[in-house]
C-alpha cells in the first residue's frame, strides 16, 4: 500500500490522539496528491481519456466488408467508417484516414475520398484509375486540428472526381479502410 | 462460550477482559492498541484509568464465518497478543452464525455486542 500511514483501525471506545488524527491527515494528503496510490490502482476504464497527453487514440473504426456501391457524380458515404468524438475546445487531434485499393470502370477516372465534420469537408483525397488493370491505388489522408468543444461526427464519403465511369473502394480483410482519431497535444 | 449476547449501545467505559463482537475492521486482520493514559475501563464493579504501570491494550481481529465478515475485539490487561488471537479463534468457533447475524445487524461504532466469556476464563 502506497499510504504513508496503512491500516489504520478504530474499534468501540477507541481514543483518537492527536498523532493518529494526523496520521489520517497525512493519508488524505497523500491521496490528493496522488502519490498514496497504489501503482496500477488507477485501471483505464475509470479515467477519462480525452484529458490524458498525447497519442491517445479516442476513437478507432475499420471495415473489411467487400461491398460497396459505385459512385458517379453523388458522393457515397461508408457507414463502417463514422465516428464520434467529444472535443474540449482545445485539444489538437490528429485524423488518420487509410483507403485500401479501389476500383473504376473508365481509365484515367478520378475518384476522390472526402473527410467530413458533420456536413463539412475537411480533407481530401484523390486517386486515379490505372489504364488496363481498373485499379484506384490506395489514398492515405491526413487531418490535423483543434475541433471546437463538442462532440464531432467524422465520416468518409467518395464521389468521381473526373471522368465518366464508376468507381468505388474494395475493402477486403487484407485491405482495411481505417480512419483513427488521435489526440495529439 | 455458548449462550445469549447482550447488545451495547451507549456505555461510558468499556469492560476489561470482556470480549465483544463488531462489524469488521477495515484492512487488517489482527491488530491492537496499547493506552498509557486517558482510557478508563470496568474492572469488576471499579472504574480505573490506564496508565503507564497498568496500561491495557485493545485488540482486535477480523474473521469470517457462514459468509459474514466480522470482528472481536477485546480491551485487555494481556500483554500476549497470541493468547488474545488464540482466545478470538474458540469464542468463533463456538458462537453461532445466527448469533453473528444478529449482532451484525446492530453494529455501528456505538452498537456491539458483548459476548459472554471473559478472557482467562471467567463468566459474565
Amino acid at each position: 500500500m502506497s499510504l504513508p500511514n496503512p491500516s489504520m483501525a478504530f474499534i468501540p471506545f477507541a481514543i483518537l490522539t492527536a498523532d493518529e488524527m494526523n496520521d489520517l491527515v497525512e493519508n488524505d494528503q497523500a491521496l490528493a496528491a496522488g502519490t498514496g496510490l497504489n501503482n496500477d490502482a488507477v485501471p483505464g476504464s475509470r479515467l477519462d481519456i480525452t484529458t490524458l497527453l498525447p497519442r491517445i487514440v479516442l476513437a478507432r473504426a475499420s471495415t473489411g466488408a467487400a461491398s460497396t456501391a459505385a459512385a458517379t457524380t453523388t458522393p457515397i458515404n461508408i457507414p463502417s467508417l463514422s465516428l464520434s468524438a467529444a472535443m474540449n475546445g482545445t485539444h489538437e487531434i490528429e485524423i488518420a484516414l487509410s483507403i485500401p485499393i479501389g476500383t473504376g470502370t473508365v481509365p484515367n477516372d478520378i475518384i476522390e475520398y472526402q473527410l467530413k465534420d458533420g456536413g463539412t469537408v475537411i480533407a481530401r483525397g484523390r486517386s486515379v484509375v490505372i489504364s488496363g488493370t481498373g485499379e484506384i491505388p490506395s489514398v492515405a489522408l491526413l487531418w490535423l486540428g483543434v475541433p471546437t468543444a463538442a462532440t464531432h461526427n467524422y465520416t468518409v464519403d467518395y464521389v468521381r472526381f473526373a471522368g465518366s465511369g464508376n468507381l468505388r473502394p474494395v475493402f477486403s480483410t487484407s485491405g482495411q479502410g481505417v480512419i483513427t482519431i488521435k489526440r495529439t497535444r | 462460550m455458548k449462550g445469549s449476547m447482550n447488545k451495547v449501545s451507549q456505555e461510558k467505559h468499556v469492560t476489561l477482559n470482556l470480549p465483544a463482537l463488531w462489524k469488521a475492521v477495515p484492512g487488517r486482520s489482527i491488530g491492537s492498541r496499547t493506552y498509557t493514559s486517558n482510557r478508563s475501563y470496568l474492572d469488576g464493579k471499579q472504574i480505573k484509568i490506564a496508565d503507564n504501570k497498568t496500561p491495557i491494550t485493545a485488540y482486535y481481529q477480523t474473521f469470517t464465518k457462514g459468509k459474514k465478515d466480522f470482528s472481536l475485539f477485546i480491551y485487555s490487561d494481556e500483554t500476549d497478543i497470541k493468547k488474545i488471537s488464540d482466545f478470538f479463534e474458540k469464542l468463533v468457533k463456538n458462537t453461532k452464525v445466527e448469533d453473528i447475524s444478529k449482532a451484525l445487524v446492530s453494529a455501528s461504532s456505538d452498537g456491539f455486542t458483548y459476548l459472554h466469556t471473559y478472557y482467562k476464563g471467567e463468566t459474565k
